[in-house]
């Protein structure tokens, strides 16, 4: 009987006619009641049926490839889009997009930004992002501050910081801390000080402007300016509700951040990241996840008409930054007109203007590179959070943790699963790296 | 073969079935795959120890057993101490003891990630109760999760929140020793101490092992407290501050299913196979000479 029921469950084909196209969205409930709203346009205009999978981890991603149940049309940031593009689990979009005169409509860096180490386009980027200092009005004017310059300096920032940090009763906890920078924004400020940042690199690099903006950020902590990041992680609060709760007066956060849009009840205004001295501002924009389609998909013209529909004209994604066509900022805040005289336009429009890509490590190095170096550096980083690593010593680090990554990076130059055009370009990219 | 055997193993069949499908056979196709390289979605290719050799200088495959060792070695014994003081306790003849029995039974059979976010909560250095009550009596609590020292004992210290199917394996072992014989021992002279050490542990000493075993290999597998509590392994946090809670689970599940590195990890689980295997063969060799089983030989 339980042979006769798989038997019978595994006889199941899709009709011929059947046009449905999975896409992987966002387990959000917002979003899926909006996407169903969305799909049922969908199927008016193309006969596309849209099912959705509300996504809840990459894990379920892969697990779902590997059963040979990948869903049409799926979200991946760069590293996983190449992970699985070396694999052939994603379809080379240049034949779909071609003839499209949607490609054209993407904005130049995310045109740009599209194709893979093997010059394959295997996303299309979906959103792209920049980041800014969002503040409380209300504590600048309580410390005799006028609202920040966009052209102000680092320096500047730290002084403002330290205007705005209000001392509390025990020692050491003040009751409310100048800034808030998450971690994960350092690479951010890295590119503000021109480090070097290539992309796809395969070793860890700490250049002395990389450096310089470690030290600045320790700088922040140790002068009591900033919370410990630990305890800031440890409190589970979302970054916006430290602003929010008045326990920081500036917060370095996404823009544009519809969560943070929608929470804020307090009066606040958001400016662009600080500079460096007079270097030229590299603000950051990334354009690096995207939407993919499966090798496997059944209908490749249906999930790409479904993918281009989703960037482009979905009303749960619209106005979308990544199309050149819309006037983002005007859209965004006629979305949200909470938005108006906030500063959002003016940090948007000055990270088109200097805009100086996406320099986040998942980004930053190649795909089969990210996991062997993060595993190394991040101990690290977290020692260097908690005071049981100095800067030097997290710098003297740096040619062991290329040497693991080297020796991982050869491992898996020798392993089957590659393509032979992805593993090619691995061994070029190995044979030209220097040798620690 | 006889028709009453053949209905027993028609009876047994389902079980037999699902055992060599869902067991059986993926435990020797994980032996078959950490001989080979095979990723998540490439077609295996054999290497032959290839990955055992690996393993061997592995340096996270040590931290993540040394961190685990530790996890077992606090959390097993302090866990055996606590239940059978509960066992004990759940044993006095009181009025509502049936309640008691209950209330502490209770955690152990809740869902682990429910108790995971409860004890985030219980945990926030900021405003989470332990660190309340720590500064009430004017003590600054540790940053447990986000502290590479007190990481560990802190999934320690959740860990013997759900002590109670151990206490009550216990008390079922408590509830089995006659009672003539501490009454006899009492006759002689035996205070409470010596009764408890000389007739009473003896008495539950198979029930000992058997929450030692069983506490082993569950301490030596822990996996989802330190997922969801020390942010799983994602980038950014490989396990917890400097890599304190990457235990040999989780890190196999890194291995697997964020690398892709499916080869090693199958390796990786049948190193902790073999592990568990060699803990519990050591446990049953020490307490040959120390188990007590009423009738003789096990």
């Amino acid at each position: 009987m339980i042979l006769l029921t798989f038997l019978i469950a595994g006889c199941g084909r899709p009709a011929a006619d059947d046009r449905t196209i999975v896409y992987n969205c966002a387990a959000s409930t917002a979003d899926i009641a909006s996407l169903q709203r969305d799909a049922r346009e969908l199927k008016a205009r193309t006969g596309i049926d849209l099912k959705l999978n509300p996504f809840s981890g990459e894990e379920k991603l892969y697990a779902m490839i590997a059963a040979g149940q990948a869903p049409d049309v799926f979200y991946t940031n760069g590293a996983v889009r190449d992970r699985l593009a070396a694999e052939g689990r994603v379809l080379d979009l240049r034949p779909l997009a071609e003839h499209d005169p949607f490609f054209a409509r993407l904005r130049p860096e995310v045109r740009t930004a599209a194709p893979s180490l093997d010059g394959g386009i295997y996303s299309v980027s979906n959103w792209t992002l920049t980041c800014g200092v969002y503040y409380n009005r209300a504590a600048f004017a309580a410390a005799g501050l006028p609202p920040p310059r966009p052209d102000w300096t680092w320096d500047e920032f730290v002084a403002a910081a330290r205007r705005l940090t209000v001392p509390g009763r025990e020692a050491g906890r003040p009751q409310q801390y100048g800034v808030f920078i998450p971690a994960h924004f350092v690479e951010v400020l890295e590119q503000m000080n021109h480090a070097p940042i290539p992309r796809d690199a395969l070793f860890l690099q700490l250049p002395p402007e990389s450096q310089e903006v470690y030290a600045a950020y320790l700088g922040l902590i140790h002068d009591g300016l900033m919370p410990d990041i630990r305890r800031v992680q440890a409190m589970g609060m979302q970054a916006s509700q430290m602003l929010q709760s008045g326990r920081v007066a500036m917060l370095v956060e996404a823009v544009p951040h519809a969560g943070l849009i929608e929470t804020l009840t307090i009066d606040w205004g958001v400016a662009p990241m600080p500079r460096f001295g007079t270097k030229e501002p590299r603000y950051f924009r990334s354009a690096s996840g995207g939407l993919s389609i499966s090798a496997a998909t059944r209908r490749p013209a249906d999930a790409w008409r479904t993918l281009t529909w989703l960037v482009g004209e979905a009303a749960t994604y619209q106005p979308n930054p990544v199309l050149a066509d819309v006037d983002f900022a005007g859209a965004w805040e006629a979305k949200y007109p909470r938005l108006r005289g906030t500063g959002f336009r003016e940090v948007w429009n000055l990270s088109e203007q200097h805009a100086g890509g996406d320099p986040r490590f998942f980004v930053r190095f190649a795909s089969w590179s990210m996991a062997p170096v993060m595993s190394r550096l991040q101990p690290w980083l977290d020692r260097l959070w908690a005071g049981d690593a100095t800067l030097d010593q997290v710098v003297a680090a740096v040619p062991e943790i290329n040497a693991g990554v080297r020796q991982d990076l050869e491992r898996l130059a020798k392993s089957s699963g590659l393509k032979p055009a992805w593993k090619a370009a691995l061994e070029r990219a190995l044979a030209a790296a220097p040798k620690p | 073969m006889k028709a009453e055997a053949r209905q027993g193993w028609l009876f047994v069949s389902p079980w037999v079935i699902g055992f060599v499908l869902l067991t059986a056979g993926p435990m020797l196709y994980s032996l078959y795959l950490s001989f080979t390289s095979a990723s998540l979605l490439s077609v295996p290719q054999w290497i032959g120890g290839e990955n055992y050799r690996r393993m061997a200088s592995d340096p996270l495959f040590y931290r993540s057993l040394a961190n685990t060792a530790v996890y077992a070695g606090m959390g097993v014994p302090t866990g055996l101490l606590l239940a059978l003081g509960l066992a004990l306790l759940l044993n006095a003849p009181v009025r509502g003891i049936g309640f008691f029995r209950a209330l502490f039974f209770l955690p152990s059979v809740t869902n682990t990630v429910a108790l995971s976010l409860l004890w985030l909560w219980l945990l926030n250095p900021e405003f989470g109760l332990l660190n309340t009550a720590l500064r009430a009596v004017g003590i600054e609590g540790p940053l447990w999760l986000q502290s590479e020292a007190w990481a560990k004992p802190a999934l320690v210290l959740m860990s013997l929140w759900t002590v109670g199917g151990q206490a009550v394996i216990f008390l079922a072992a408590l509830q089995g020793v006659p009672r003539e014989l501490g009454e006899a021992a009492a006759i002689d002279g035996a205070g409470a101490v010596r009764r408890f050490f000389a007739v009473t542990l003896p008495m539950i000493s198979p029930a000992l092992l058997f929450n030692l075993i069983m506490g082993l290999v569950g301490a030596l597998q822990v996996f989802t407290q330190a997922f969801v509590m020390t942010g799983g392994v994602q980038p950014g946090s490989e396990g917890g501050p400097n890599q304190a809670t990457l235990f040999i689970v989780l890190y196999i599940y890194k291995k697997a299913f964020q690398e892709f590195d499916m080869g090693y990890a199958s390796a990786l689980a049948w190193a902790l196979f073999v592990l568990i295997v060699g803990c519990s063969a050591l446990a049953f060799r020490l307490a040959r000479e120390r188990v007590h089983y009423e009738g003789g030989q096990p």
